[in-house]
């Protein structure tokens, strides 16, 4: 063709002009195509990366970073250390108080002080609490004061003011003052017991109300609260004070007392490692429980968290354990709490012990000081060091975190200090506190909880991803088991048994359903579904059983019509006979709703006894002995249920057989719900319930390998009415059956003390995973069934002609033939269907509760990946931990989608290129 | 934050509470306070991002600067208390409408990006009422009730746990609704309501203060938090108690008095150098016009109680506004 010697025609021209454009539209064509698949593959891999760019941080940890370092000319180690904001300056006091020298450290030394004189009582004690402080005295009193920085900005030029404090000149010329503002009350009598105040303790809750404990020297323990009411609209405090004082155990003087924020519980802490608690009971306090929390060593150092509810206890061998109090549900200390370790922090070395605990005022984190000089900074509730500290200061005795978590100052006997300033990063987020069990505050046991964020500094941060991967899941896995049946069946009839005229309106139909913007389906789903399946449970849920079996008695008895009748019935027609049936089953389900819940989960006498309490205790020889005296678990009371014996405050009790008629507290009918609350109730109905559907298959199966070639050998001979009449009859039975075996399985459940109630039922939450279920059905089944349907139809025409050939019926030759060479197909569709559902958001959103929890429970609620993101994304501050664990879930849904999508295309593939020859 | 509040109680435990009670009766806005006269030159838009009780306010007060400055426009969007500090530090908006105080990690961010740390405007007051459906029995509440059925402090709570004798609702469990975590409202109500705990797990969250009060009028068996300003007449608020103390019902006089352990400032956030003040009159005049009569009027007919002139002097001079009230 580029041979200049070939003298070409006008023809051959004019086809090879022609033939270059198409060969130039093709490689444009081409390039385009290319270009737009690796624009695509580049967008894909560039979402990913920034993903994992923004997540990344989270894993590094904090940063120290330059100390300075001041060597002391002597003197005496301070009582107490305050710091300054902005790690610029601190406040020593020692132990008269009324002395106080601002040190500035950046090298400006001593700043000046106030009140020369000091006190001539020194305190015994003293504690700490962010600005507040108490000391209690020789004499038996206490006095409460506060320490606290106040900053101002000026303008550049302007007077600082009077009171000791220290001026910065910022960048642009302004000044940043800041003061301290000190103030101490006068001294406050102690009404119980005598002598000096030993040790003092004073905490703060989030309500305001402040506690103050004391020890004094005849080993009383006196406690106040104060609560102050501050009127919004201005005007006086007015404070209201509640005091009471109790004997400690013992003789033995402890070295640390705790109180929890709430007034509720005083710890005592002794030298040996030994724990007492004091719970709050009315006005008074009891003691409750004592646990030895070391096995070698002494206790040296007792401190309080953030927040009041956890001792942090540091012991002369380096150990530091956190352990704070958690509801007890078997009761064993009488106020049905106890205290539980939290965290343990394990030794730095050998011969190193723990000199001094200090919580930080902003967070979780702690910082300890070994023997050894070093200060290590911990974030309780991840266990992650944050930062380590090797401070040179001689004989280091006091360590104080900065107020804004930027700094670290060390205090040494002899005057000198160090100053360390430090980058937390991020402390609360380690793999163990996003994927594994945490010891969170106030919980009986490590468990998986999300609760990401409040309104104070003094809550912990609980950032479990668990909740949220369960929730995905459960979401996902519901669905998915309602709308693939529908969808696979639906392409299926679709594809071999519509006529084309009618799937030519059918397909575009159910296509329309997907252009449903998800917003309106979630809006539909909270707004009316939700109420109609809390208002009409019992019908909804027999419902469920009764379309799928009215549709196919309809099927049945539509084989009793005569041949040439059905004949005259075009495919059209037959969808609309389905969609009648589908309606009458729907009625009939619906107005048998009730009947049958109310046959099924009816109260029995037993139950009605113990609503109203007409019970009476069994004797000791009936009561079997694996129930004995013990816990009586949920599992015991539920195989005791069987033999209609309940448990009432720990008394196995059955019903009085005295009482006629028991007034039944209320309940008269069966009431779905208060059964799924388990108020009353066993567990037959609810395992009918749920194994109908294993026990339809199962007798089917059974009815496959055994009676039914008899049966259709038989048939073969029979005429048409006969084999209607026979089949109908076998459906009956079948279903009878397995309604039986249902019931029998039930049974056989409810004795072994299983109960649906426990794992895929559970209590009524109008916000349920049901509505959710079928809602997103409407978003998953047309993009399914689409996919599906297209699958089939590719299956070519030649293997069915063949198949029908041979004498196949349709329905052998779509089930036999078709469904497994489309497999690939459809396989594919349902991973599509399932990327979708794992990706949905609004539905999700606006049709649950958005609770976290993790449950089976079909009846409740759940918080998924995509809903936690768009919920929470706004109101995370950009950067901070709580917005790149966010993207982490982003991230770990991006994983998911891919993994899915990914394998499901490569088994497509690996099917195609097998079934290729056919 | 804490400092300024000490700072104004300081100032006006000067006042003579009888003057502060006369101003106070009832609901009415404080005769004090000046009516608002337009000045020129003021035009722009106002963008405001933040608490979801607050809303309404914003938009109302949006609509009445709308009538004395025609050229100015406001966007109101109200997503949760804790979305206005992150909108404030990028520059998002003007106003950041906060039903709680900033926490310290917030205001440190702020002062991180800008130098200083926010002002805040007490623009109203309100009482967090306990909703229950108008046909619950149940009267009053403890705070310490409140704490063990909302939070991991106590397991699921039946209506007979809280006292209740009637038969249908001894054995029911409490159907619990609250807010995200987004929300002020939800973080006050933690630290006040729940006294630091954490919800439970089973406590539904509803997108917004309207959103609570309409689930507890469809639920019998329902209970909720919301600000005062949105009772609907489906609902009852109940009486609420701590400390041993005579339950208290949710209103002007016990908010103020602060007996209703649940009342709090509604809080407006501004980003306003603590040495130069607001200087662009848009601003200005929209914070003088929120203390002005027609403001608090607005903040009266949202439901919820206004701020006496004592607060709105105070907070006119943090920013360095004039006034002449």
């Amino acid at each position: 063709m580029n041979d200049p010697d070939v003298k070409l025609d006008a023809q051959t021209q004019s086809r090879s002009r022609a033939s270059r454009r198409l060969h130039a539209t093709d490689a444009a064509a081409e390039f385009v195509v290319t270009v737009g698949g690796f624009a695509v593959l580049a967008a894909v891999l560039g979402i990913c990366f920034y993903l994992a760019w923004v997540v990344v941080p989270l894993f590094s940890s904090g940063v120290a970073e330059e100390g300075v370092e001041f060597v002391g000319e002597g003197g005496e180690m301070p009582a107490a250390v305050y710091m300054g904001p902005y790690g610029e300056a601190a406040v020593f006091t020692d132990d008269g108080w009324l002395g106080g020298r601002v040190v500035g450290l950046l090298n400006q030394g001593d700043l000046g002080g106030w009140g020369t004189s000091h006190d001539d009582v020194v305190s015994e004690s003293s504690a700490r609490n962010g600005a507040l402080i108490a000391r209690g005295y020789g004499d038996g009193t206490v006095r409460l004061g506060s320490m606290k920085f106040s900053t101002k900005l000026l303008a550049a030029g302007s007077d600082v003011g009077d009171g000791v404090g220290y001026s910065t000149v910022l960048e642009d010329g302004r000044v940043r003052r800041v003061t301290v503002e000190e103030s101490f009350g006068g001294p406050l009598t102690l009404k119980g017991g005598e002598g000096a105040v030993v040790l003092v303790d004073y905490q703060v809750d989030t309500t305001g109300k402040t506690v103050l404990v004391a020890l004094r020297e005849d080993l009383t323990v006196v406690v106040s609260s104060v609560r102050t009411i501050r009127p919004l609209g201005g005007g006086a405090a007015k404070t209201r004070l509640k005091e009471t004082s109790f004997e400690l155990n013992g003789d033995e003087v402890p070295v640390g007392l705790k109180v929890s924020a709430d007034g509720g519980q005083v710890f005592v802490v002794y030298r040996d490692g030994g724990v007492d608690r004091f719970a709050k009971e009315k006005r008074d306090f009891v003691f409750r429980e004592r646990v030895e929390v070391l096995e070698a060593g002494e206790v040296a150092v007792v401190e309080m968290v953030l927040g009041g509810q956890t001792i942090l206890i540091g012991d002369t061998l380096g150990g530091v354990q956190s352990w704070h109090v958690a509801l007890d549900e078997q009761d064993r200390f009488g106020d049905g709490r106890f205290l539980v370790r939290s965290h343990k922090f394990g030794r730095m070395g050998e011969g190193v012990g723990v000199v001094e605990l200090t919580p930080s005022g902003r967070d979780r984190t702690v910082g300890i000081l070994y023997s050894d000089g070093v200060v290590v900074l911990r974030h309780l509730t991840s266990e992650k060091t944050v930062v380590r500290i090797d401070s040179d200061v001689e004989g280091a005795g006091l360590v104080a975190i900065g107020p804004k978590n930027d700094s670290v100052l060390v205090v040494g006997d002899g005057g000198g200090y160090g100053l360390y300033g430090y980058e937390a990063g991020y402390a609360e987020f380690s793999i163990k506190a996003l994927f594994g069990k945490v010891a969170y505050e106030g919980l009986p046991e490590p468990a998986y909880v999300y609760q990401s964020s409040s309104g104070d500094d003094s809550s912990e941060v609980k950032l479990s991803v668990m909740p949220l991967v369960f929730g995905t899941l459960k979401a996902t896995v519901f669905a998915m088991l309602f709308a693939i049946p529908v969808a696979v069946f639906a392409a299926l009839y679709s594809s071999e048994f519509l006529s084309k005229r009618v799937r030519k309106v059918v397909k575009p139909s159910v296509e329309l359903m997907a252009s449903l913007p998800s917003v309106v389906l979630g809006f539909v789903a909270a707004m009316v579904v939700a109420p109609y399946v809390a208002e009409y449970l019992g019908s909804f849920l027999v419902g469920m059983f009764v379309l799928p079996l009215g549709v196919l008695f309809g099927a049945h008895v539509w084989q009793l019509v005569p041949l040439a009748t059905r004949l005259r019935f075009k495919t059209g027609h037959h969808l609309l006979m389905v969609a009648g049936v589908l309606f009458l089953s729907g009625v009939v389900g619906w107005a048998a709703g009730p009947g049958i819940v109310g046959v099924g989960f009816a109260p029995d006498g037993f139950d009605r006894a113990m609503m109203s309490g007409a019970v009476v205790a069994v004797d000791a020889e009936r009561v079997p002995d694996w129930a004995g005296d013990a816990g009586h678990s949920t599992r015991t009371q539920r195989k005791l249920r069987v033999m209609d014996m309940g448990v009432v405050d720990g008394v196995v009790v059955e019903r009085d057989a005295g009482v006629v008629d028991a007034n039944d507290g209320g309940l008269v009918d069966a009431d779905l719900r208060r059964w799924l609350n388990g108020e009353y109730g066993s567990a037959t109905p609810g395992w009918v319930m749920a194994c109908m559907p294993l026990a339809a298959i199962g007798v089917w199966i059974v009815q496959a390998f055994t009676v039914r070639r008899r049966i259709d050998v038989w048939l073969a001979g029979q005429n048409t009415a006969t084999v209607g009449m026979v089949v109908l009859a076998k459906f009956v039975v079948l279903a009878v059956a397995s309604l039986v075996v249902a019931y029998f399985a039930a049974i056989a459940l409810t004795a072994a003390g299983l109960d649906p109630r426990d794992s895929v039922f559970g209590t009524f939450s109008p916000r349920n995973t049901l509505v959710v279920a079928v809602i997103m059905g409407f978003a998953v089944i047309p993009i399914i069934f689409t996919i599906s349907e297209d699958a089939l139809q590719a299956v070519p025409d030649s293997l069915r002609s063949a198949s029908l050939g041979a004498g196949a019926t349709k329905w052998q030759t779509a089930v036999r033939i078709v469904l497994p060479v489309a497999g690939s197909g459809i396989f594919s569709a349902c991973m599509i269907g399932f990327g979708r559902a794992v990706g949905e958001t609004m539905i999700v959103l606006m049709a649950t509760g958005n609770t976290p929890e993790m449950s089976w429970n079909i009846f409740s609620g759940f918080r998924t990946l995509a809903a936690n993101i768009a919920v929470e994304l706004p109101e995370a501050p950009k950067d901070e931990t709580h917005y790149r664990v966010l993207f982490l879930c982003g991230f770990v849904l991006f994983v998911m989608t891919f993994v899915i999508n990914t394998s499901a295309e490569v088994v497509r593939q690996v099917v195609r290129k097998r079934n290729a020859g056919l | 934050m804490k400092s300024r509040k000490l700072m104004s109680l300081v100032g006006a435990f000067a006042v003579l509470p009888l003057v502060v009670a006369g101003a106070m009766a009832g609901d009415g806005v404080d005769p004090e306070l000046p009516t608002y006269e337009a000045t020129s030159g003021v035009s722009g838009s106002i963008k405001s991002i933040g608490s979801d009780t607050m809303n309404n306010l914003m938009t109302l007060w949006g609509e009445d600067f709308k009538k004395f400055y025609p050229a100015t426009q406001t966007e109101v969007e109200g997503k949760g208390s804790s979305t206005a500090p992150p909108a404030l530090i990028e520059g998002q908006a003007q106003f950041g409408p906060m039903s709680r105080p900033m926490k310290g990690a917030e205001l440190d961010k702020f002062e991180e990006a800008n130098g200083y740390q926010p002002t805040a405007v007490r623009a109203g007051i309100d009482c967090l009422a306990v909703y229950v459906h108008k046909d619950c029995p149940i009267e009053e509440i403890s705070i310490e009730d409140l704490t063990r059925v909302y939070s991991v402090a106590d397991t699921d709570l039946t209506w007979g746990d809280l006292g209740v004798d009637d038969e249908d609702f001894k054995n029911r469990p409490v159907s619990l609704y609250g807010r995200n975590s987004a929300s002020g409202t939800y973080g006050y109500f933690k630290k006040i309501g729940l006294q630091g705990n954490d919800y439970k797990a089973t406590v539904k969250e509803q997108p917004g203060s309207s959103a609570v009060v309409q689930a507890v009028t469809t639920d019998l068996y329902g209970m909720g938090y919301s600000g005062i300003g949105y009772k609907t007449a489906g609902v009852k608020a109940i009486a609420v108690s701590y400390d041993g103390y005579e339950a208290v019902d949710a209103s002007a006089e016990t908010a103020y008095s602060g007996e209703y352990p649940i009342a709090r400032f509604l809080y407006l956030y501004v980003n306003a150098d603590p040495t130069t003040g607001i200087t662009d009159p848009l601003r200005a005049e929209f914070i003088k016009m929120v203390f002005s009569q027609s403001g608090q009027e607005i903040v009266v007919k949202d439901g919820y109680f206004p701020v006496p002139a004592s607060i709105a002097r105070e907070d006119l001079e943090l920013l360095k506004i004039g006034y002449d009230f």
